[in-house]
């Protein structure tokens, strides 16, 4: 079997055959250092390990789960992890929404929710939705995930607050 | 290549990207690092504690990496926290948690990790035997399995029963105790002399040939390779009980309730004084035998008097189900015993490394491996809940790295094994009657609670003892006779998750209430009203109640609430839509702290005028690192720029003696209590008290002289309360003296060789102990019984000893609890009629916290708080045995927790106006969860006029309640 190459926030990665069978988050997390998509329950329930990718150039944004998509399955994806959201030292506004607005505590979600609302952020950009539409959109979004520390309320307010004062996202 | 720490911490790619935040982590490192020795048997150990959490904001201070909202960007004016001081490292993915490290970002550290595989017990009724490994091919099998005999003589429990008696005789003693107390049918503990199992009563391993005495106790640790012979393995044996081997059937072990008993029987008096309390009467000798004859005429009353139609009693059983914490980093860590050295380095996130620390070298104590140096490297807990306080976790992991064979070793739970192994919330049953006067006014209360503590005791008697405090709800009871326990089985563990015995407790009564105002035909509030408790009552315990309550006003706030008063209009909307509606309303008054809390704080200013605050504490996402920052700026003029948690060396700077066996009030390094682990509900009164008065003292001995200094003679007679901050500028109020910047008072303490840090310990047992101190000829007085101080550009605390104390009322040791943090909670939910669904619809929570320190913490405390007592009301199931996780194939896909869209997005939080003169703040973290479940349960009955008593409310159990 050939090895594995993929675009990881931006660099080409090349992951050799054997590893085939391997999660994404243990490949991202122990072979790239990348410990920022984080591992909870593994079989694909509480998305903490949401990372963001595009199937091809220019394609739409889509959220996969890093936990449960072996290293088999990710030829030729362009991979985006929390690692690459900020951009020389400036936060994203939705990094800034979720720090100011005290959405999360532990954290340890933290990665998950954001890369499944930069998900929704760079779709919106592409193609705004009425604004009426936006609390379903970000429930879609962010719905299926699970924080064992907030009550999500914060999760919700910061992300809407993000879009809406962003311009251009919803009409 | 192993990178320094200053190429590599946020350091960006050149593509843009930040790139792996590696942090080398070691003694070189310039992380924060506190060493003390530890006296373990008459032998040296020396403890470096490193702080991983805190190397994330120090990195900040040094300027080699600027947050975007800019240094200060999280921090606001003194007092205020703009963002959470750790939140920029945790929205960008940097290395914080346990989980994120391994053997290659471990400066020092030999060659490659070997991961380590757990097998635990899925079989308590048969002798072990072994593993089957020829499940495995060669290449596939493990470099070392270590059995439990194995440790033996390497790894000791660190339980004196265990040194004094042999393990069997302990067994068959207690077993003929636990029969006596069947025959007899006594309630109270015999124990026949026994010293009552600790901590660590079961082995580490079980050793080949004995029984497991409980489910998921390891059977043995399999140390691999390499990850690939770890992940090769695990896919073959995961899930396959045929690889574990069990032979004869063994012998239940029998063990008596677990110590200390809770027997709360109050007999109020005519006047203020009670006729008999536990408070009162808990020292007598016979005092069990005494409650126990209150307690049969307390019956006899509510027998009596139900029969003669002069109070109506409502009483059933209730039961709960066990639950997991669910915090959502597994339990993970690194460890290598270098034997060249004798260090043991630990890689962990633990709540509570003091007390790991403790059982740790407890462990190695008389063992043939020789440990004289431990660094632990305490990373942010990825959630705690309680389920990382003393979780045997930490133990296990140093266990796997002595017996390694000199190689690194990473623990590191999957889903599967942190349910099979981690640390539950206990099961609970209860029987409980309350008896009402016609009026509907309490009179009587009879309570029993038994809280399944699974096989090892952990905190499970006094989290079934705080539950007897509970047991009475909110309320002034004439008489009440309240029993609670935990008892070994041989489930998971149980251990203090948040609310600790409150929800179950709170659950029982806060049903029974509601069921009493249905039959009285008055609202939740009205009969509330009638017997809510406040200052001048007594507590259950006969404790007096002193502090302010407002229980009157969360009733009116609640009964005023939209939620309430548009119930009708509700009702009828979600009947359109084929669904019941209904309301519900509960209270509780969760006490925050134990019966006594020793907490300490260091602040320190450095040489830029910039403040540090350190704690043996640690932030398990609730907030308390950044409430520590804050609450110091009133006193400072300035927040601290870094949080170190989990320092647990300070307490060893004290150089203080604790405990009744070691010296009384009258010795001046003497405190009743050192510290203990970290828990949600102790930052907002007791941490920051701590950090506060540790302040105040750094600004009256090292600040304020420094300041005279450099006013020069003519500042002689001024008073530290003759000054003000002011725009970062110490003034002086009346004028006449130039205003004076952090950094000059700095520099005059540097150089002058002032008080330059001052690490304080405070003990609270319903007030606060007050020391009067000595510093360079000054007398002073402060809410600490202990400090010790760092002089100028020293960073070694010296201690300085108290000259007098007021000490803390003896009388109160026996109230158990003395701080409480009330809550209300109002909750719409519809029923399904057809499927049995229960939603949340709307929630209001009425909470009295106190003096609000960071308002965003505190709400998203609540709102938690709220999610996952819905959760444990309506979704958690977890059956108890081999059927639930310990058979270890449970996960997520099997055990719900409340999801973003299962709760709903009106949640409300009203936080009351503290009354007087509160300055403080209330640990509330686990205040809101407590009165969740019975408010939901209540909002049932009122949708569909099923009673609920049985958690979790799942759709089958609702299906049954209303189809009869
Ligand atoms: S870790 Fe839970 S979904 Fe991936
Ligand atoms: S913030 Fe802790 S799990 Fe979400």
């Amino acid at each position: 079997m050939a090895d594995i190459s993929f675009i990881l926030n931006g660099t080409g990665v090349t992951a050799s055959a054997n590893l085939s069978d391997l999660p994404l988050v243990d490949f991202l997390q122990e072979d790239q250092g990348l410990t920022g998509t984080k591992f909870c329950c593994g079989i694909g329930v509480c998305r903490a390990c949401t990372v963001s990718v595009r199937r091809a150039p220019g394609a739409p944004p889509e959220v996969l789960l890093a936990c449960s998509t072996p290293l088999s399955q990710m030829a030729g994806l362009e991979v985006y992890t929390v690692e690459s959201v900020a951009t020389d030292g400036m936060l994203h506004p939705l990094q800034e929404a979720l720090l100011k607005g005290f959405a999360f505590q532990c954290g340890y979600c933290t990665p998950g929710f954001l890369m499944a609302a930069i998900t929704l952020w760079d779709r919106l950009k592409a193609a705004p939705i009425p604004a009426s539409a936006l609390d379903a959109a970000i429930d879609q979004a962010i719905g299926d995930h699970i924080c064992r520390c907030t009550g999500y309320v914060r999760y919700y307010e910061a992300i809407k607050q993000a879009i809406l004062n962003e311009g251009g996202l919803v009409s | 290549m192993k990178k320094s720490p200053s190429q590599c911490f946020g350091e960006r790619n050149t593509e843009g990207t930040t790139s792996s935040p590696s942090i080398a982590i070691g003694p070189q490192s310039g992380l924060s690092r506190r060493s003390f020795i530890k006296n373990v048997a008459g032998a040296f150990v020396t403890v470096n504690v490193f702080s991983l959490a805190s190397g994330i904001a120090a990195r900040a201070s040094e300027g080699t990496w600027e947050p975007p909202l800019g240094r200060d960007g999280w921090m606001g004016p003194p007092g205020v926290a703009n963002a959470r001081i750790d939140g920029y490292a945790k929205v960008t993915g940097q290395k914080i948690y346990a989980r994120d490290y391994h053997v290659s970002d471990m400066e020092g550290w030999p060659g490659t990790e070997a991961p380590v595989m757990i097998i635990r017990a899925i079989n308590v009724d048969d002798a072990f035997i072994g593993l089957d490994m020829s499940m495995l091919p060669p290449d596939l099998r493990p470099e070392r399995v270590i059995y439990g005999e194995q440790v033996e003589g390497k790894v000791e429990l660190t339980n004196t029963i265990i040194h004094d008696q042999h393990l069997d005789q302990v067994e068959d003693r207690m077993r003929a105790a636990q029969k006596k107390r069947l025959e007899s049918g006594s309630s109270t503990s015999e124990t026949e002399g026994i010293t009552l199992p600790g901590d660590f009563m079961w082995p580490f391993i079980v050793p080949r040939g004995a029984g497991a005495a409980f489910y998921g106790q390891p059977v043995a640790f399999l140390i691999f390779k390499d990850r690939a012979t770890y992940l090769g393995a695990k896919k073959k044996i995961q899930f396959v009980d045929s690889f574990q081997q069990y032979g004869a059937p063994v012998k239940d072990p029998l063990i008596p309730p677990l110590s200390p008993l809770t027997n709360y029987v109050r007999v109020a008096g005519d006047g203020p004084e009670d006729t008999f309390s536990y408070s009162q009467n808990g020292y007598d000798d016979n005092y069990n035998e005494e409650a126990n004859n209150y307690r049969r005429q307390i019956e006899q009353a509510i027998a009596d008097n139900t029969a003669s139609s002069t109070w109506k009693a409502y009483g059933s059983d209730f039961s709960m189900q066990a639950m997991d914490p669910m915090f959502m980093e597994p339990e993970s860590g690194l460890g290598w015993y270098d034997a060249s050295t004798k260090t043991l380095n630990l890689v962990v996130g633990t709540q509570s490394p003091d007390g790991d620390i403790g059982t740790l070298l407890g462990m190695f104590e008389d063992s043939e491996i020789s440990v004289s140096t431990v660094n632990l490297f305490s990373c942010y807990p990825g959630g705690g809940f309680g389920g990382r306080d003393s979780s045997v976790f930490t133990l296990n992991l140093g266990i796997a790295a002595v017996m390694s064979g000199g190689s690194p070793v990473r623990l590191a739970y999957d889903r599967f094994e942190q349910f099979q192994s981690g640390l539950k919330r206990h099961a609970c049953k209860g029987t409980t009657q309350v008896a009402f006067d016609t009026t509907g006014k309490v009179q009587a209360l009879t309570s029993n609670m038994q809280f399944d503590s699974g096989g090892r005791r952990n905190l499970s008697p006094y989290v079934a003892q705080l539950a007897g405090v509970c047991a009475g709800g909110s309320y002034n009871i004439p008489l009440s006779a309240i029993f609670s326990e935990a008892l070994y089985s041989t489930n998971v563990s149980g251990g203090s998750q948040r609310g600790f015995g409150g929800p179950q407790a709170y659950f029982i009564i806060e049903s029974l209430f509601d069921e009493a105002a249905r039959d009285f035909s008055v609202s939740p509030f009205d009969i509330r009203r009638t017997n809510i408790t406040g200052p001048g009552d007594r507590t259950v315990v006969g404790g007096p109640i002193t502090q302010s309550l407002q229980f009157g006003n969360i009733l009116d706030m609640a009964e005023a609430d939209p939620i309430w008063q548009n119930r009708a209009a509700d009702r009828a909307r979600w009947a359109r839509e084929g669904l019941s509606y209904g309301v519900g309303f509960a209270v509780s008054n969760q006490a925050y702290g134990t019966s006594g809390d020793g907490v300490l704080a260091a602040v320190a200013m450095d040489a830029e005028g910039n403040f540090t605050v350190r704690t043996n504490a640690v932030d398990m996402g609730n907030g308390s690192a950044t409430t520590l920052a804050v609450v110091i700026g009133e006193t400072l003029g300035a927040n601290a720029e870094r949080v170190e948690l989990g320092n647990a060396d300070l307490w060893d700077a004290l150089q203080m003696q604790y405990g009744s066996k070691n010296g009384s009030w009258d010795d001046n390094n003497w405190t009743p209590k050192s510290v203990g682990s970290s828990s949600a509900c102790l930052t907002a009164f007791h941490q920051v008290h701590a950090a506060v008065e540790s302040a105040k003292a750094l600004f009256d001995c090292g600040i304020f002289p420094a300041a005279q200094a450099l006013w020069g003679a003519g500042a002689n007679d001024l008073k530290p309360s003759d000054t003000a901050w002011v725009d970062g500028q110490l003034t002086v109020k009346a004028g006449g003296f130039p205003g004076l910047t952090h950094k000059q008072l700095a520099s005059q303490i540097m150089e002058s060789g002032g008080v330059s840090s001052v690490l304080g310990h405070a003990y609270f047992q319903e007030t606060w102990a007050k020391g009067t101190f000595s510093v360079q000829g000054t007398s002073h007085t402060w809410g600490l019984d202990g400090i010790a101080l760092t002089y100028g550009a020293n960073n070694s605390f010296t201690p300085n000893y108290r000259t007098s104390v007021v000490r803390t009322c003896p009388a109160a040791s026996s109230y158990v609890r003395t701080v409480f943090a009330p809550c209300g909670n109002l909750i719409g939910v519809t029923v399904d009629p057809r499927t049995g669904d229960v939603v949340m619809r709307a929630s209001a929570s009425f909470l009295n916290a106190g003096k609000i320190h960071v308002e965003g913490l505190v709400s998203g405390q609540s709102q938690g708080g709220v999610a996952m007592a819905m959760g444990w009301t309506l979704l958690e199931d977890m059956p108890p045995g081999p059927e639930g996780p310990a058979s270890g194939d449970w996960n997520l896909n099997r055990y719900f927790v409340a999801k973003a869209k299962d709760v709903p997005l009106d949640q409300r939080l009203i936080t009351l106006t503290p009354e007087g003169d509160e300055k403080t703040g209330r640990g509330i973290a686990e205040a809101v969860m407590c009165s969740v479940a019975p408010a939901i349960s209540n909002a049932i009955y009122d949708a569909t006029g099923a009673r609920m008593r049985d958690l979790p409310i799942t759709p089958q159990k609702m299906r049954e309640a209303l189809n009869g």
